[in-house]
């Protein structure tokens, strides 16, 4: 075929183009992967008994707002990268400022803490499944992100799929506070960043698969 | 330089928010950038080049959603041209640092090389001979859309939406022919 005649026929297939198409995906992607995530707390791992007490005090909401925050980070992030030609360094720094700001704050609290107290902080109950349990909430939902990014243009599949799957990771990781009983913030920091890090591990090697175009 | 940008830009946005002259506009001027850039760098296939050209064209139009108004379009249109040279490298197993630097030699418009391109074409016998048909017979401006599609047993409507879908699937084909 002719390079003119595809144009014609390009020149006919014309439609009002969405302003912000990439945020769109990835606020619907926030929803669905929301919804996901808290069916399976609600039916799998069980809310937490004390939810309402820990809703009035100050750990529960200091926890979501490290998560959102990431969430946040990582959604400026996939949003750029899936955009040819767009940098998105900025949106990387932010994640890792937020990641060593509540680092810092976790590791503050901890300094302060008794010698025989540190370990369990550390540990608390839940340290061998935390991990485990976040990658689990926000694997269906990285999928669908890296889904939803195929019909935009990232020009770096890897690094969209991990921006990707890391969104979806902090989307789960929010929804996973409502059963997590952990207070101390470096139990937090550890686990559910890494967490939130597989769920990028695993978005960056389904774009690799999926993300050509 | 700048000016392409301006200019490509003011179209780039009239056609995003459904102005098919302009859309059309914009694409033939990126068709001349795209043929100097790829040609340049396929000088030994043309053939290749050109396939190129209508990958990058197919590219720019089923993913202008991607373009954000507040940066420039020339930077949007290389990234993406950038993408398919080095694709097609990666397709060919040839190992090559691609100069970030080029954009210049984007921007500067030079001959065209050969018109056909036979990836397309071959992604075209993939249709339904009906989509194929439409693609193929349809011009620029609404009353010919209309013909075209009376012409396969369309109503106008119902053209545009096959139109659309084919092109959709014309995209597809055409990357996963790439592999």
């Amino acid at each position: 075929m002719q390079t003119d005649e595809l144009i014609d026929s390009l020149a006919c297939d014309v439609a009002v183009v969405p302003r912000a198409e990439p945020q769109r995906r990835l606020a619907l992607t926030a929803i669905a992967g929301g919804l996901i995530a808290f069916v399976l707390v609600a039916v799998w791992l069980g809310l937490r008994p004390d939810l309402a007490e820990a809703i009035s005090g100050d750990v529960f909401w200091i926890k979501a707002g490290y998560t959102l925050a990431l969430a946040g980070a990582f959604f400026y992030a996939a949003e750029r990268l899936s955009r040819p030609g767009v940098a998105a360094g900025r949106a990387w720094a932010l994640a890792l400022a937020i990641v060593a700001a509540f680092a810092g704050l976790g590791l503050m609290q901890w300094v302060a803490m008794p010698a025989a107290h540190q370990l369990a902080a550390i540990q608390g109950v839940s340290w061998r499944v935390c991990t485990r349990n976040i990658l689990v909430l926000g694997a269906p939902t990285t999928l669908i992100c890296v889904m939803s990014m195929r019909g935009l243009a990232p020009t770096r599949p890897m690094a969209a799929g991990f921006a990707a799957g890391a969104f979806s990771g902090a989307v789960a990781a929010s929804v996973y506070g409502l059963h997590c009983p952990e207070a101390p913030y470096i139990f937090t920091a550890i686990w559910y960043t890494l967490g939130v890090g597989a769920c990028g591990g695993l978005g960056a090697i389904l774009g690799r698969w999926l993300l050509r175009w | 330089m700048e000016d392409f940008e301006k200019h490509l830009k003011a179209l780039m946005l009239r056609g995003l928010d459904g102005d098919a002259q302009a859309h059309r506009q914009c694409l033939t001027l990126l068709r001349d950038r795209l043929r100097a850039y790829f040609g340049r760098r396929l000088a030994q296939d043309p053939e290749d080049s050109e396939d190129l050209v209508q990958e990058a064209l197919l590219a720019v139009h089923a993913r202008r959603a991607t373009y954000d108004r507040s940066l420039p379009v020339t930077a949007w249109v290389y990234a993406i041209a950038r993408y398919k040279l080095i694709d097609y490298w990666r397709r060919r197993k040839v190992r090559f640092a691609v100069p970030l630097d080029d954009v210049a030699d984007f921007l500067a418009a030079r001959a065209p090389a050969l018109d056909d391109g036979l990836d397309l074409t071959r992604a075209l016998q993939t249709l339904h001979p009906r989509q194929r048909a439409l693609v193929e017979d349809v011009k620029i401006g609404g009353l010919s859309l209309a013909e075209a599609g009376a012409r396969r047993g369309y109503s106008e409507g119902a053209a545009k939406v096959a139109l659309h879908r084919a092109l959709k699937l014309l995209s597809t084909r055409m990357s996963d022919a790439d592999g």
